[in-house]
């Protein structure tokens, strides 16, 4: 065992770290950002992410064949890790380059390559992500939205909820039904859909902090070329969950980096602050609470490098990640809810308000909230560990 | 980078898991700790003829030169196989007792090598075993007295580590034959009946000092801490082994027409115990890997690793309990057998929530 970066890997993460240093724009505003809307700051956002296209800095994973740099997985971590750390904008190109980008050099035609994965690596076109709808959430594969092929087209109706950035997307990856008579899985295709077409109607929804970041997308009678059709007709559901667990796998292995920060901003928090004439740092319920938290961020990081060691020897991610996703919640969730805890009072205000230690602690607490919900709810993951894992019956 | 076991590794696992399945698995741990029959000896020779107790010996003296996390694995299956022979025990005394590099080492190892086991009387200074211990002095002759509580196997191996001060008040380690005049055990009656406990009574009983007057100290922590990790790593096996027994009876027993296993409150205790065992695994590797490779986070790294193991071990355990029903209460089912090693482990050396403390000394004062 090892827990030691390459030679290779430490130069990666430094000419990540200056290029970041140089690029991130000087008026962001990284802590306020946390709760607003996307669109307050999205000129900026796109300005950024076009920069890191143009430096060879977006789909660092892609094979160079695609114009990536072919990074290994433990550079993709390392990428993620300085991206957070650096707490540059997020990217709003994360579906393309992510989901899309890897589903088509998988699955796509040489003309599908061709045509939409230069701009996603260019940072110019982004990609809506639409599988959920309001009647089909954890049952994913119960979704509604249908698809009819009429002459040379499919033709959309439906309706699709929580997936973010559709009023600024290029192109949308949208679950469709494309056969309504076979077993519920069987039926699913997988489409490419103009998301500047007529027909599609975007509404917002805002969220428990008050910004807003997740549409509501309404498909009336879309229409979309034949041949944008990603995979084999009715093979959408292998395509798209195959993808949602990769998913899964690399992303919660670098999510807890925001909570290793986060941590040590209270940690930093404690040692200054006071309470009942006390410094936060010297109460003991509190000195646990910061090694409790501490102790399950370590944790569920390493959890996730053992797998990690895994999938560097080529191994796909599979059922462990239901683990992540869980250690992940209880991670999340401990370290907002101390952060409650140690401002007190102040720590109930919002940001902006002249009272507000750090603005952000409630915005971080409201946020956590969704963690146990998205990507498949925790209850959703345990019926996967228990039946998938352990075996045990499927039903009821 | 790399946090996981190698091939070798792996094998060697699963040869100590067919040795302990072979041996007759639990049914032989009931017949000799919990039915009282005589000291198994003959579960203690396998062990020995197939290098097992010899692991952590240099191969230049007749050992398998094997590593700390070598130690882990094998303290792994022996928590999953809830082994009541002093084999963890032995393998760290090795490990101590080659850092001494003189006689009194090279004697205790030679002993190892020819077949004796050894047992551990330390972790009083280290806010270890039992604070209500008087504990032990050394007189310049090197003879020992006083007494230590708890101390496990005693006489059942031949030689013990015992943690005593110097005249002078410093730290000393030291080697005591188990049998040697001025060495008395009493036994204890432990919950966990696989591991004997024993007070340890010495009223001039000889010894040979390990260490010097300055290096003592800091090689018995550093014993407590590969203790800290064996522990755990006990707890990680027995706690998979508990998942695993718990998965089986909920797939076979019905209620109700069907198996209780398909009730969705029983599955989400199940993917409950398996998350805390796998968390369990990365925090012991992690810690294994700090001690093989010096670390300065060491000492947060074995806290995590016994914080970890502790309070889930617990919650892992009343767990498999619980979903055996009343059978999970009773002696006859294999289940009380790991829950009293897990929950005995989480208490020694140190409970969850002392290492916590532990935990936030090192992360808010920077120091240990
Ligand atoms: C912040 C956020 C971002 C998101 N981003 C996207 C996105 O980009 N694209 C996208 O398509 N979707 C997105 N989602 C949607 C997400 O995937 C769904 O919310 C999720 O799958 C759960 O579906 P649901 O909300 O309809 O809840 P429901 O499925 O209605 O569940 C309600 C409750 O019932 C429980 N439940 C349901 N079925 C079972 C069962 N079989 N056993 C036990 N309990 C069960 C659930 O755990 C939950 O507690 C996002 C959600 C959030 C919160």
């Amino acid at each position: 065992m090892d827990i030691d970066l390459s030679p290779q890997e430490l130069e990666f993460r430094r000419e990540f770290r200056t290029w970041l240093e140089h690029n991130i724009p000087e008026n962001w505003e990284p802590r306020e950002a946390r709760g607003q809307s996307h669109h307050e700051s999205w000129e900026l956002r796109r300005d950024f992410e076009r920069r890191m296209g143009r430096d060879g800095w977006l789909g660092v994973a892609w094979p160079e064949e695609y114009g990536g740099r072919g990074a290994t997985l433990m550079e993709q971590v390392i990428y993620q890790e300085e991206l957070a750390r650096s707490e540059a904008p997020g990217l709003a190109g994360h579906v393309g380059l992510q989901m899309v980008g890897p589903i088509l050099m998988e699955v796509g035609t040489d003309e599908q390559r061709a045509r939409f994965l230069p701009p996603i690596l260019r940072g110019e076109e982004v990609w809506y992500q639409g599988f959920s709808e309001p009647n089909a959430g954890s049952d994913l594969a119960g979704l509604q939205t249908r698809a009819v092929l009429d002459g040379d087209e499919w033709v959309i109706s439906g309706q699709k909820v929580w997936g973010g950035f559709a009023e600024f997307a290029d192109w949308g990856a949208v679950l469709v039904r494309t056969d309504p008579d076979v077993p519920k899985h069987k039926g699913i295709s997988f489409m490419v859909v103009d998301m500047k077409s007529p027909g599609i109607d975007i509404s917002y929804i805002r969220e428990i902090h008050g910004g807003s970041n997740m549409n509501e997308v309404f498909f009336d009678g879309v229409r979309v070329p034949r041949d944008n059709v990603i995979s084999e007709i009715n093979d959408g559901w292998n395509a798209a969950t195959r993808l949602l667990t990769w998913e899964r796998g690399v992303i919660t292995l670098s999510i807890l980096v925001n909570h290793e920060i986060f941590w040590e901003r209270l940690r930093e928090y404690a040692l200054a602050n006071k309470r009942g004439g006390r410094r936060l740092a010297d109460i003991p319920h509190i000195r646990e609470a910061l090694a409790q938290t501490y102790v399950n961020i370590r944790m569920m990081k390493l959890a996730n490098l053992r797998w990690l060691a895994h999938y560097l020897k080529g191994e796909r991610p599979g059922l462990e990640t239901s683990y992540m996703k869980l250690y992940w919640n209880s991670a999340h969730k401990s370290v907002s809810d101390l952060a409650l805890e140690l401002g007190g009072a102040d720590a109930l205000e919002l940001p902006g308000s002249h009272a507000a230690p750090e603005g952000a602690f409630p915005v971080e607490w409201m946020a956590s909230r969704a963690t146990s919900i998205l990507g498949g709810t925790e209850d959703i993951q345990r019926n996967i560990i228990a039946e998938r894992i352990y075996g045990l019956p499927r039903g009821s | 980078m790399n946090l996981e076991l190698s091939e070798e590794q792996e094998q060697l696992a699963e040869g100590l898991r067919e040795l302990l399945v072979g041996s007759g698995d639990i049914a032989r741990v009931r017949r000799f700790a919990y039915d009282g029959e005589d000291r198994d000896g003959e579960l203690w020779e396998q062990l020995v003829t197939n290098g097992w107790t010899t692991a952590s010996i240099l191969e230049k003296a007749g050992g398998l030169g094997l590593g700390f996390e070598e130690a882990m694995v094998i303290a792994i299956e022996s928590g999953r196989g809830v082994l009541h022979l002093p084999l963890c025990e032995t393998l760290l005394a090795t490990r101590v007792a080659g850092r001494a590099s003189n006689e009194a080492g090279d004697g205790l190892v030679e002993k190892i090598a020819e077949g004796a086991g050894v047992t551990l009387a330390v972790g009083a200074s280290a806010g270890g075993l039992n604070d209500a211990d008087d504990g032990v002095q050394a007189d310049e002759n090197g003879q020992l007295t006083g007494s230590l509580r708890s101390v496990p196997f005693g006489p059942v191996a031949a030689h013990c580590l015992v943690e005593a001060t110097f005249p002078g008040g410093q730290t000393g380690l030291f080697v005591v034959s188990c049998e040697a005049t001025g060495v008395q055990w009493r036994m204890r009656q432990a919950m966990d009946e696989s591991v004997p406990r024993f007070d340890l009574e010495l009223r001039g009983a000889a010894s040979e000092s390990l260490f010097g007057h300055t290096e003592a100290r800091d090689e018995v922590e550093r014993l407590t801490d590969e203790w800290r990790v064996l522990l755990g790593a006990q707890t990680e096996g027995a706690c998979r082994r508990l998942v695993e027994m718990t998965a089986d009876y909920v797939k076979k027993r019905e209620q109700f027409g069907r198996p209780v296993g398909s009730n969705q409150a029983v599955k989400v205790r199940v993917a409950e115990m398996g998350a805390a065992v796998e968390k369990m695994r990365a925090a012991i590797y992690f810690a294994a890997l700090s001690i093989e490779q010096e670390t300065e986070e060491r000492s947060l790294a074995v806290a995590m690793a016994k914080a970890e193991t502790g309070t889930p071990g617990a919650f892992v355990a009343t767990q498999a309990i619980h979903t055996h029903g009343a059978i999970g209460y009773t002696w006859e089912q294999d289940v009380h057998l790991f829950v009293k090693r897990v929950k005995s482990n989480e208490l020694l050396l140190g409970a969850g929530h002392e290492m916590l403390g532990h935990i936030a000394d090192i992360l808010l004062d920077g120091s240990p």
